[in-house]
């Protein structure tokens, strides 16, 4: 199923080439391990829409190349994965926390299906 | 705030069958009898009423970064725009019947917080009609 996520055209750009890095490290930031969200391209968005956070982060990083969505088709079976008691994949959200389907999302991401849409 | 509101405050971060979007709205709507606090660092959430024991909660980081996404969402579902993803201070409607809560939040890689209190003056319902029965503010 496709899945969405919303950052700049930089992070997108690394993200698809690389797969997500759940201890990225922002610009002037600490290391951080929060997993990776995603949100299922039909919805529902009740935690905000991918779009939403790629202006918000494109507004707070303005030079790495604007708002985009990095939509990726992941296999339904690691998407199952991710859901726990408190992300239900009912609520939109996919969280691909350590455990919870991250280490099947790394493992398959350089065989994924990738896009990169640009925001206007 | 009463020993029965914090109890509350205590079970809304045990996981139930509306997961992280449970979370919210109970810390939210708890707003409505007292003002709160909640500061996640390292593994816990420190919850501080206005009037009672600060107390910790466990939790991971990514669901209280939710809740903290679903109290975004509940601002712009109220105002449009009012707020970021990752930061704002805006009113929204919590609970039931919904009533007006005032929230201020940070919610980036580095800093997650949400300070909420019942909001001093009443805010007025979404001025955004339903067409064909479909919400044109909340999404599904």
């Amino acid at each position: 199923m496709i899945l969405l996520h919303g950052t700049t055209r930089r992070r997108a750009e690394h993200i698809a080439a690389h797969g997500p890095d759940p201890r990225y490290r922002e610009p002037g930031g600490g290391t951080r391990d929060d997993g990776f969200s995603m949100n299922l391209e039909t919805g529902p968005f009740h935690f905000g829409h991918p779009e939403e956070y790629a202006r918000g982060k494109a507004t707070e990083y303005p030079d790495e190349g604007g708002p985009v969505i990095l939509a990726v088709d992941v296999r339904d079976e690691i998407v199952a994965r991710s859901a726990t008691e408190w992300f239900p994949l009912s609520q939109g959200l996919v969280q691909f926390d350590t455990g919870a389907g991250l280490e099947e999302l790394l493992a398959a991401w350089p065989a994924l299906p990738k896009e990169i849409r640009s925001l206007t | 705030m009463s020993t029965a509101v914090a109890e509350r405050l205590r079970r809304a971060f045990e996981p139930g069958p509306r997961g992280a979007l449970g979370l919210a709205d109970a810390l939210v709507a708890a707003a409505r009898e007292g003002a709160i606090r909640c500061v996640w660092a390292g593994g816990c959430v420190r919850v501080t009423p206005a009037d009672g024991e600060p107390f910790d909660v466990t939790l991971p980081k990514s669901v209280f970064r939710a809740a903290l996404a679903r109290v975004a969402a509940l601002c712009n579902e109220h105002r449009p725009g009012s707020v970021t993803p990752y930061r704002g201070d805006a009113p929204l409607l919590a609970g039931d019947p919904p009533a007006p809560v005032f929230v201020a939040f940070v919610n980036t890689p580095d800093e997650q917080r949400l300070d909420a209190r019942l909001a001093p003056v009443q805010v007025t319902a979404p001025a955004v009609p339903h067409t064909n029965g479909v919400s044109a503010t909340a999404p599904a």
